[in-house]
């Protein structure tokens, strides 16, 4: 059995459960299906920035025959926390999750200067640049990587992880969707309304099938070839999958 | 003309380390390669990030048949201030602190300036990681040779980019005016002395060797300077500099 390395964000990282409703599901998720094929190292981490990803693809991505690589958004705080009773790095990936763990911890000045950092330091261009040049990095090290990203920041990767996961409202509930936005706009607007419940890595069982169909295809062909369909059969309804807010 | 392109910091600014003195402006190694007949284009700016001559540089240096590059130290914070019509760049955290404690400046500032340069001050303290720096920073330098092969790389200092780097100019200043200071060579500058009649902060006559040194890197289309051992000056060293120690 060939051997594959899995790298990237909460579009793999199928380890956090945050519901009953979802343990079920792990097992549909595309990247765990992946080890009935390869002989599978996930180095996925929920949150991840690039930065964090690229350290453990050059570390690692030698061992593997095959390696897939999920790019997530730029702007990520490269840095973690310990989250305590929790055995993984924790991240802090946009303002509102330093938010959410200030609840907790409100005294923790680290966390209060990531926060302030996004909300008014950080340079989104610095981002822009950086976030390029580590996929580049990557691309460079691994011709045969397959590289998928999860949004459209970078241009030439491809179909993002994003424009799959509105095909399960663009076929269930094509009336939340304006088509006059981007795929990061439409994202957006659906999750500020709408919360994962039978969804893991952030995909329904039945886009999982379709994604896996997919990343197999890929990983044979050696780059991300990805062909969005513009709507999925879906086994169940849409408020099976999502809640209001 | 050949027309040549100097990205940078204040190692290559001209305007920087003489602000009594402005006609020490012409002394500056960028300028005098002017003199030299060189057609330059000069967009080095004191306290800028790499970030923001890579920048400068991706945007310009399709337009120059050569091209200076200086590079600076990783970690700067890649945005600038403007206070009253005056841009100031917010490298460090003691820059920033600078920016809050003066109270010329102080006056000056909005009060969201404020509360950003304080967030800057935070993100040096806590949220910096200088391992992202230091790669972000290794792959801006490697694009920028990627890019341009024939381009003239060099490190202001230790670590920056491989090669002889711009402190070894300023050792050269102290082995020039001071040769009975051997404790003052490889000092933190700003923490040692004051600039007063300093160019690109080195001396007229240093700037003149530095000229030299440029003019025959891109002649050799490498970075390989010979330093002499000592230069002649023609004043003492409180002309150039104040020691705060003094």
């Amino acid at each position: 059995m060939h051997s594959l390395g899995l790298y990237g964000d909460s579009f793999v990282d199928y380890q956090p459960i945050h519901s009953e409703l979802q343990r079920p599901l792990v097992e549909s998720a595309w990247s765990r299906r992946l080890e009935q094929v390869y002989k599978v190292t996930n180095y996925s981490l929920t949150g991840s920035s690039l930065y964090w990803t690229m350290r453990h693809f050059e570390a690692t991505h030698a061992q593997h025959d095959y390696v897939l690589v999920v790019v997530t958004t730029p702007g990520r705080w490269p840095g973690t926390v310990t989250q305590e009773g929790w055995p993984r790095p924790w991240t802090l990936s946009s303002a509102d999750q330093c938010s959410q763990w200030l609840k907790d911890h409100p005294n923790d000045l680290q966390v209060r200067a990531v926060h302030d950092w996004y909300m008014w330091a950080q340079v989104t261009d610095y981002e822009l640049y950086t976030h390029e040049l580590m996929v580049n990095r990557i691309r460079a090290l691994r011709p045969d990587a397959v590289v998928i990203p999860i949004s459209n920041h970078v241009q030439d990767l491809g179909t993002s992880l994003t424009d799959y996961m509105l095909v399960t409202p663009k076929t269930l509930r094509p009336d939340l969707i304006d088509s006059r936005l981007d795929a990061g706009s439409q994202l957006a607007q659906l999750v500020k309304d709408w919360e994962e419940q039978r969804v893991v890595c952030h995909l329904t069982p039945d886009m999982h099938d379709c994604v896996f169909d997919e990343v197999t295809a890929s990983l044979q062909l050696g780059r991300w070839r990805g062909h969005v369909p513009s709507t999925w059969p879906h086994r169940l309804k849409w408020d099976d999958y999502y809640r209001r807010r | 003309m050949t027309t040549l392109a100097i990205y940078g910091d204040s190692w290559a600014d001209c305007s920087h380390g003489h602000w009594q003195h402005p006609e020490l402006d012409q002394q500056g190694w960028p300028n005098l390669l002017a003199d030299r007949g060189w057609d330059v284009d000069n967009y080095a700016r004191t306290g800028s990030s790499l970030h923001y001559s890579y920048q400068r540089f991706l945007a310009t240096h399709a337009d120059h048949n050569r091209v200076i590059f200086l590079i600076t130290t990783p970690g700067r914070w890649t945005r600038s201030i403007e206070i009253q019509g005056k841009v100031y760049t917010v490298n460090s955290y003691d820059s920033a602190d600078w920016l809050l404690k003066n109270d010329i400046y102080r006056k000056q500032l909005t009060s969201d300036q404020r509360t950003l340069v304080s967030k800057v001050m935070d993100f040096y303290l806590y949220v910096q990681d200088m391992e992202f720096e230091r790669t972000a920073h290794d792959l801006m330098v490697a694009e920028i040779t990627r890019i341009r092969p024939d381009a003239i790389v060099i490190p202001i200092s230790f670590g920056c980019s491989p090669g002889t780097d711009m402190i070894e100019y300023q050792k050269l200043f102290v082995r020039s005016v001071w040769p009975d200071r051997p404790d003052l060579m490889g000092v933190q500058a700003h923490r040692t002395w004051q600039e007063v009649g300093l160019v690109c902060h080195m001396t007229p006559e240093i700037n003149r060797v530095v000229c030299e040194s440029m003019r025959a890197a891109l002649a050799l289309g490498k970075w390989e300077p010979i330093i002499p051992n000592r230069v002649d000056h023609e004043h003492p060293a409180d002309y150039y500099v104040k020691l705060f120690d003094a």
